[in-house]
């Protein structure tokens, strides 16, 4: 009996130890690869992450599908992210794991960090050695990714915060003009209010939360002008709304976010930006929505939001990531993602915006003033202490002052 | 060569015996269990004692127990632990009775028990993603299920959007989840029990009361301890479900009302990516699920 175990008992070592090896030997899964191309020569692999729409997915593949015609040495494979959220979140891991992609487009509210803690590489020797041409892209965009006087970012796409409005809502509210101000907004919100939609969603979000601050001359200042009266302000206005019953957040409907409860018709207006083309186009493709500025609270003030894409510290093969990035930014691809409402940082394209995207002509005089988030360097850890402490009032009943809110959050942010 | 026989013989013997054996079909296991668990707790544990950040643990410090005095002057690591002693407290009874109740039920000559039991079992094998995304959409505003709890004097809201009632929510959430492992669980331990005890018990006129209380019960008092240790620790470790509905948001939303131990350290370790901070929390909770497992084992031993 003992004997007849011996067997099995060498099996299981063996099996464990293949497990352990195959453990072991999976470290490097997700590293750049070499392989001979057809050519006979090697073939890099560089992997790009994103988050966002179905639609940008296909631009993305299919332009993977073609970088060999320019760049016959790289295999591009695209990964997505679910949401913006979920890459931020898995992305520290990655880069500690060694498997994160190569390079990736983000936007330029989360980026300060990562930058600050040498997560990104600095793209100003490989410019030189690769020759991509960075002159290409408009000043505004370009700036946004300089830090410190270096270049982290290859420019996709630039676009001020946009306000949406329900049409038809609005139109059997009777209500003529649309608002230019929150105190106008205010009023029409009481109108579009009934029992089954709320005038406007306030989704307590940095992102939506930052526009009202900036419209209200205010804003973050890297962590130093949190508690002005400018921003205290800008948080009375989004409480008064709530305090009125004419504002609504997501979550409090079950929804994930700000475009699902318009797209629902569950809100009649709401702070957005230019990925409601391609998500409403899906999502509620018979909906008729007007887009303006953000309204003004005293000033006119918005943000500035800035897709880039950034190589990481750990890439491989940095010069091939770069590369691949460029190409991101060639006409064809830009061409694509200005149909789906991207506003290119391509100089070449800046006129051709309006003219494919015709319901964000109103915008354009908010390109001007529109400016970068100026979170404090720790993003995350702000963006969740404002989001925890609005969330607090609007859905746990707290009733602090935004003055005692902002001073709680600026003390943490010296 | 008498020596070298006498050697050999012992190797024979040693390799032979019940204990060797036993070891080697143990090692698959501890072999694992070393390398995803025991290596990982070690790493943990001394980057507790290091400024770290995730992304370059190459630059680590060593801070001595800065981590743990920085942490246990932190109020939201108290609130973290509360929340989490709310969900084991809340839910670990509950889902002990109840999956004692279920099996009991499914245990019995009934047609279609298989049915029920696959039923009940369904939950538990499914992914938490799934059933929380399902609990979402039955407690929002304005469902049945959210106006039938109005009827206990629950208001009408979004179960998971309302501070007061979030960290509820995820405790149904774990109950739900859960029934169908201890069912299993305590289904075989009632499949053990001779049924010559009920039988004299009921010749000797004891009430299913009485059975209960005095068979079942002492019979199936292992595997409560069991399935009280896995539950405590799975509602300790609660994890994806907080996620699920703190989408789009901070972890722990709304207003940090569901933020537990595992979501302190994630957000501090993995979000802020200060994993050294994050490790030194997970140290403490280590340790705290190790007091209350061996205070369950303590309190059982002595009602037994």
């Amino acid at each position: 009996m003992r004997k007849k175990l011996k067997l099995p008992a060498t099996l299981m070592i063996i099996f464990a130890l293949i497990l352990v090896l195959a453990a072991c030997g999976s470290k490097n899964e997700g590293d750049n690869q070499t392989a001979p191309n057809g050519d006979g020569d090697k073939k890099t692999t560089v992997t790009m992450g994103f988050w966002g729409t179905a639609q940008d997915l296909k631009t993305y593949q299919d332009a993977a599908n073609s970088i060999s015609a320019e760049y016959p040495n790289i295999e591009l494979k695209i990964k997505q992210y679910p949401s913006s959220d979920q890459f931020w979140n898995a992305l520290p891991g990655e880069i500690a794991a060694k498997v994160a992609p190569d390079f990736i487009k983000i936007s330029n509210e989360g980026a300060l960090e990562y930058i600050n803690k040498g997560l990104f590489a600095p793209l100003d020797e490989l410019v030189k050695t690769t020759g991509v041409d960075m002159g290409k892209f408009n000043k505004a965009a370009s700036d946004i990714w300089k830090v410190d006087g270096k270049v982290y970012g290859v420019p996709n796409s630039s676009s001020p915060a946009m306000f949406f409005i329900n049409e038809d809502m609005w139109k059997k509210a009777g209500l003529g003009a649309y608002p230019t101000t929150w105190d106008e907004v205010q009023v029409a919100a009481k109108k579009l209010t009934t029992k089954d939609v709320y005038g406007i969603t306030i989704n307590l979000d940095p992102y939506h939360i930052t526009n009202y601050a900036k419209s209200f001359g205010g804003g973050w200042g890297n962590g130093k002008t949190i508690n002005t009266p400018e921003n205290v302000k800008a948080l009375q206005t989004i409480f008064d709304m709530y305090d009125e019953g004419v504002a609504v957040t997501p979550k409090s409907l079950g929804f994930g976010w700000d475009g699902e409860v318009f797209s629902n018709g569950k809100s009649a207006m709401t702070t957005g930006g230019h990925w409601y083309k391609s998500f409403l186009k899906d999502a509620a493709p018979n909906l008729k929505y007007a887009v303006v500025p953000v309204p003004k609270g005293t000033v006119n003030g918005s943000t500035l939001i800035s897709d880039a894409y950034v190589v990481l510290d750990d890439a491989k093969n940095k010069e091939a990531a770069l590369q691949a990035a460029y190409f991101m930014t060639n006409e064809k691809v830009q061409m694509d993602f200005l149909k789906l409402g991207n506003n290119s940082s391509l100089t070449s394209l800046s006129d051709k915006y309006f003219e494919s995207n015709p319901e964000f002509k109103a915008v354009q005089p908010a390109i001007d003033y529109s400016t970068d988030f100026g979170y404090p360097e720790e993003s995350k850890k702000f963006k969740d202490e404002l989001v925890n402490n609005l969330e607090n009032n609007i859905l746990g009943g707290m009733k602090k002052s935004p003055q005692e809110i902002l001073d709680g959050i600026q003390a943490q942010f010296k | 060569m008498t020596t070298n026989s006498n050697k050999q013989s012992r190797l024979r013997s040693i390799a032979d015996s019940d204990m060797a054996v036993g070891w080697l079909f143990t090692l698959p296991f501890l072999v694992l269990w070393a390398w995803w668990f025991f290596y990982p707790f070690i790493q943990s544990f001394i980057r507790s004692f290091q400024d770290a950040n995730f992304a370059a643990l190459d630059e680590a410090k060593f801070i001595g127990l800065q981590n743990y005095i920085t942490i246990l002057h932190d109020p939201q690591f108290y609130r973290a632990v509360l929340h989490s002693l709310q969900i084991v407290v809340i839910a670990v009874p509950i889902q002990t009775v109840l999956g004692l109740l279920v099996a009991m039920l499914v245990n019995q000559k009934i047609k279609g028990k298989g049915i029920f039991r696959t039923i009940f079992f369904i939950p538990y094998i499914t992914s938490q993603i799934a059933v929380t995304t399902v609990f979402m959409m039955l407690f929002k505003q304005g469902t049945f299920v959210t106006e039938f709890f109005t009827l206990f004097g629950f208001a009408d809201t979004t179960w998971f959007a309302d501070t007061r009632y979030a960290l509820l929510f995820v405790s149904l959430l774990f109950i739900f989840q859960q029934i169908g492992f201890s069912m299993i669980v305590y289904l075989s331990a009632l499949q053990e029990v001779p049924k010559d005890l009920y039988e004299a018990g009921q010749m000797d006129g004891a009430s299913k009361w009485a059975q209960f209380r005095f068979i079942t019960i002492p019979y199936v008092k292992p595997i409560t301890f069991f399935v009280v240790s896995v539950a405590t620790i799975l509602g300790f470790q609660i994890y994806d479900q907080i996620a699920a509905i703190s989408r789009y948001g901070a972890l722990g939303s709304p207003a940090g009302a569901t933020s537990t131990v595992v979501t302190y350290f994630y957000q501090n370790g993995i979000r802020y990516m200060n994993i050294g901070y994050g490790s030194a929390a997970v140290v403490l909770f280590f340790f705290i699920i190790m007091i209350i497992t061996f205070l369950q084992k303590k309190l059982l031993d002595e009602k037994g």
